[in-house]
């Protein structure tokens, strides 16, 4: 058993970091422009999605299908933020978080019309072969997962710690009525945060459908788990969902350890302790 | 003494935005409340109605402590407060924001509400009657069913007040009621917070309009950076030194004696 | 008045003229949706707390009527006032829990509870058969000395039975919603702040309206266990939750006879258009969202503002319930 835990951890930080990808942008969302995105899973579904069209039906290469996805989805997170979420910031904030959940169903049942509801894997052109790395035994794919997932997260840092558009971002998370007093251009920032958001959304969907399957239906289960580590992290902090996205990874996979059938329920059960004990989250606010 | 504040201090993490500040504010008083922008008086206003904890010492109304209270608590006792920044129910008309204030002289249970009661009959009953005395008394009798939002700046304030009067206070704090007003409502503010003492409210009062200071006041208490710098009646404090050129300014003092 | 009459008289005939077939059917569904959407109007419209759990007390409802018939041979006259009691009891352990600080930690925590609800369900296979469901649940009787047995799986008495349930519910909050209480709400979604300042307790208003919208969804759950004869853990569903939100938000969420349109008009239009489910939950979130965009006071806001139009010029005046 115990030789098996370098493998649990492994696959643990692979889905952790999956999560992390996920509940990044989900928080820079919640902080920046004060919405509960209940759409946020769809953006990590209809990545798996069409990169899967793109490899699929069009024929590209999947290192060449996973930047053209992020993209298109980014894009429609633009769009989606200037045409419905600038006109309801000016109503009260259940009005967005409702606007999302609408979204929520259109997507998630639009791509079921479009795709069907048959799981389909990405064809990625890797070599299904096992590799292994010392007592770990793992696939290309899940290598290649990895590395772009924590190569990302290092780049959502770096943009946001150094790059000026981030420098904002980061302002008007901390005081949005101070930051629209001294000249950031809020509506810029609103839409940069949603389309970054969509694209990490469908970045980690994108690398993570062709390890697992990807299904129209999958956006809800991201959705809430999303919003469990955006919860372990502290609602209001980028770092904690990097982070609170690895522990729910590993408390996972290692939790699989000890009983496969509630594997879900850990995270709803971290949730509560987490409610009950720390209603700030693991981390304080950055 | 009917507000005892004791000692108080606010610290927001390294900042100390109030400290050790303590003055009291007796029955049927005017006490107001004065000092620069930052000085720290809206949140002792805070600390003192509940929506801020203070970091250490006591506040006092009626000789029971409120310190720890929540602020619909402290209210229920007697001790109602108004904003800074106006506050109306938006989507209400005015006489519905007025009557919101009723709920604190009372407020019916689920089993009540749903199987009815003498007690509710009757509250039902002079409710409206009430809210209308209230709005003549400020003057917005004839907005009685316009929507809140619809009022004008100066309006609203008023509003806020007749809210706060509806909720039968036997402290009124007023968060810089005259500011937005133009002399025309600023001398009916005045009016009215006279009137109000007359009927027996107390009333604690922060304001850089000098005027409505200077002439409702009983007792002027003087903050600075957080700290009580002057307490006094509105003579002494207009000639207190400290006073003068912390806060208001040399030419004031020469227009003080006419 | 006469509007009244008339609804009053179409629904008592409605059985005879519709016979015992699928419209039947539909009303009774649209009665049991009328209870939950009624319900969630306390909270999300009249309390503006954003509940997005309304799943999870339908359920516990829907399991605590079918597991007392089912193992204890509890009728549904005692399910109904035990699944009601399950109901309003986990919204006060939830509310308890997160109403302290209203916001996103709500929103998220009522979402995670129906979803534990759901995973608790289709794990516990001992008690509740997991995904394949309780099947058996009947629908009671009742004997009336004098007058015989009424036997409640007659669509005809069920429909009776479920209407006037809903009526009685959607009276309650009416009445709860008219009083003082009611004051309390909208001082609570309007302005909290303000509402502490004057002495209104905004957690203690939230509990009672997140309360009542758990105790008749819970009521909901045991109608349709005993009359659907089933229940499976399909019933915690967020697709539930949703559908419930749409009818409530669309109908008009601080109404009184908003969410009852929405209801009646969101179970019967959908199988009327006869499409498929995905089409149907597209159709619905297109709806809800250009509801939200355009007219977010509901259907009522339109209809009160077309009888406006043709009515003569009232004082300036916003409604408020």
């Amino acid at each position: 058993m115990i030789d098996l835990i370098p493998q649990f951890v492994f696959n643990g930080l692979l889905i952790g970091a999956g999560y992390a990808l996920i509940a990044v942008g989900l928080t820079m969302i919640f902080g920046i422009m004060n919405i509960a995105n209940f759409a946020h899973g769809e953006f990590y579904m209809l990545g798996g999605c069409i990169a899967f069209f793109f490899t699929s039906k069009l024929g590209f290469n999947y290192l060449l299908a996973v930047p053209a996805t992020v993209a298109v989805v980014a894009v429609l997170g633009l769009l989606l933020e200037r045409t419905i979420f600038r006109r309801l910031s000016k109503q009260d904030a259940m009005s967005s978080v409702l606007a999302t959940v609408a979204l929520a169903m259109i997507l998630e049942n639009g791509a079921l019309i479009l795709w069907g509801p048959q799981p389909q894997p990405i064809p990625t052109g890797f070599s299904p072969m096992p590799v292994k790395l010392g007592s770990i035994f793992t696939t290309e794919p899940r290598l290649f997962a990895v590395a772009v997932t924590f190569g990302a997260l290092l780049l959502v840092h770096l943009f946001l710690n150094r790059s000026l558009l981030g420098s904002a971002m980061r302002a008007t998370f901390q005081q949005p009525e101070a930051a629209a007093l001294v000249g950031i251009p809020i509506h810029r920032v609103h839409a940069a945060t949603f389309g970054l958001g969509a694209g990490l959304a469908a970045l980690g969907g994108a690398l993570l459908g062709a390890i697992f399957f990807v299904h129209p239906a999958s956006g809800g289960q991201a959705t809430l788990k999303a919003f469990i580590v955006v919860i372990l992290g502290g609602l209001g902090s980028i770092s904690g969902a990097m982070v609170g996205g690895i522990i729910l990874g590993l408390a996972e996979s290692l939790g699989t350890l000890v009983s496969s059938a509630y594997k879900d329920a850990i995270g709803f059960v971290l949730v509560i302790l987490i409610l009950l004990y720390r209603p700030d989250g693991l981390f304080k606010r950055s | 003494m009917l507000l005892e504040v004791d000692t108080v201090s606010v610290n927001f993490g390294g900042l100390a935005a109030v400290k050790q500040v303590s003055f009291g504010v007796p029955q049927g008083s005017v006490v107001s409340l004065i000092g620069p922008n930052g000085a720290g008086k809206t949140t002792l206003l805070n600390a003192i109605s509940g929506f801020r904890r203070p970091t250490s010492g006591q506040v006092r109304f009626d000789n029971a402590s409120i310190t720890n209270l929540a602020a619909h608590r402290i209210a229920h006792r007697g001790l109602v407060r108004t904003f800074q920044k106006t506050e109306v129910f938006p989507d209400l008309s005015v006489a519905e924001c007025v009557r919101i204030g009723l709920l604190n002289r009372f407020s019916p249970s689920l089993g009540e509400a749903l199987l009815g009661s003498r007690r509710l009959g009757d509250f039902t009953a002079k409710a409206p009657a009430i809210v209308t005395g209230i709005l003549d008394r400020v003057g917005l009798a004839s907005k009685a069913a316009s929507a809140a939002r619809a009022l004008s700046y100066g309006e609203q304030r008023l509003l806020e007040v007749a809210a706060g009067l509806a909720a039968e206070p036997r402290l009124l704090l007023l968060d810089e009621p005259a500011s937005g007003l133009n002399a025309d409502e600023s001398a009916r503010l005045l009016e009215l917070i006279l009137g109000l003492q007359k009927a027996g409210i107390s009333i604690l009062l922060v304001e850089h309009n000098m005027d409505v200071v200077m002439r409702a006041s009983d007792t002027i208490v003087v903050l600075h950076h957080g700290e009580k710098i002057a307490e006094g009646t509105p003579r002494e404090i207009s000639s207190d030194r400290a006073v003068v050129s912390a806060y208001l300014g040399q030419d004031w003092m020469a227009d003080a004696d006419s | 008045m006469a509007l009244g009459v008339a609804i009053a008289a179409v629904i008592v005939a409605a059985p005879f003229l519709l016979g015992e077939g699928y419209e039947l059917h539909l009303l009774i569904i649209s009665a049991i949706f009328t209870i939950l959407a009624s319900g969630l109007s306390l909270i999300v419209g009249f309390g503006g707390l954003l509940s997005l759990g309304h799943a999870a007390f339908f359920g516990i409802g829907a399991y605590t009527s079918a597991l007392l018939f089912l193992k204890l041979g509890v009728p549904m006259w005692g399910g109904l006032i035990a699944a009601a009691v399950m109901g309003a009891f986990a919204a006060f352990l939830i509310g308890a829990l997160v109403l302290r600080v209203r916001g996103n930690r709500f929103i998220i925590t009522t979402v995670a509870f129906a979803e534990i609800m759901r995973l608790i369900a289709v794990n516990s296979v001992d008690l509740t058969r997991g995904q394949m469901g309780l099947a058996g649940v009947r629908a009671p009787e009742l004997t009336i000395p004098g007058l015989g047995t009424i036997d409640f799986s007659s669509k005809t008495a069920f429909y009776f039975l479920a209407v006037a349930i809903a009526a009685l519910c959607v009276a309650t909050v009416a009445r709860i919603v008219r009083s003082p209480i009611g004051w309390g709400l909208a001082a609570l979604r309007e302005n909290e702040r303000l509402g502490e300042s004057l002495g209104v307790g905004a957690f203690r208003h939230a509990m009672l309206a997140f309360v009542v919208g758990g105790f008749f969804a819970g009521i909901a759950g045991s109608l349709n266990a005993h009359y659907m004869n089933f229940v499976s853990p399909d019933v915690f569903a967020f697709s539930v939750t949703t559908t419930v939100l749409v009818m409530v938000v669309i109908g008009g969420k601080t109404s009184i006879a908003g969410p009852v349109i929405g209801a009646v008009l969101f179970t019967i239009l959908p199988e009327l258009l006869r499409i498929a489910d995905q089409f149907r939950l597209v159709f619905l979130g297109v709806v809800l969202l250009v509801t939200i965009l355009v007219f977010p006071k509901g259907l009522v806001e339109l209809w009160q503002r077309w009888a406006a139009r043709n009515s003569r010029p009232l004082p300036s005046r916003t409604p408020a319930e």
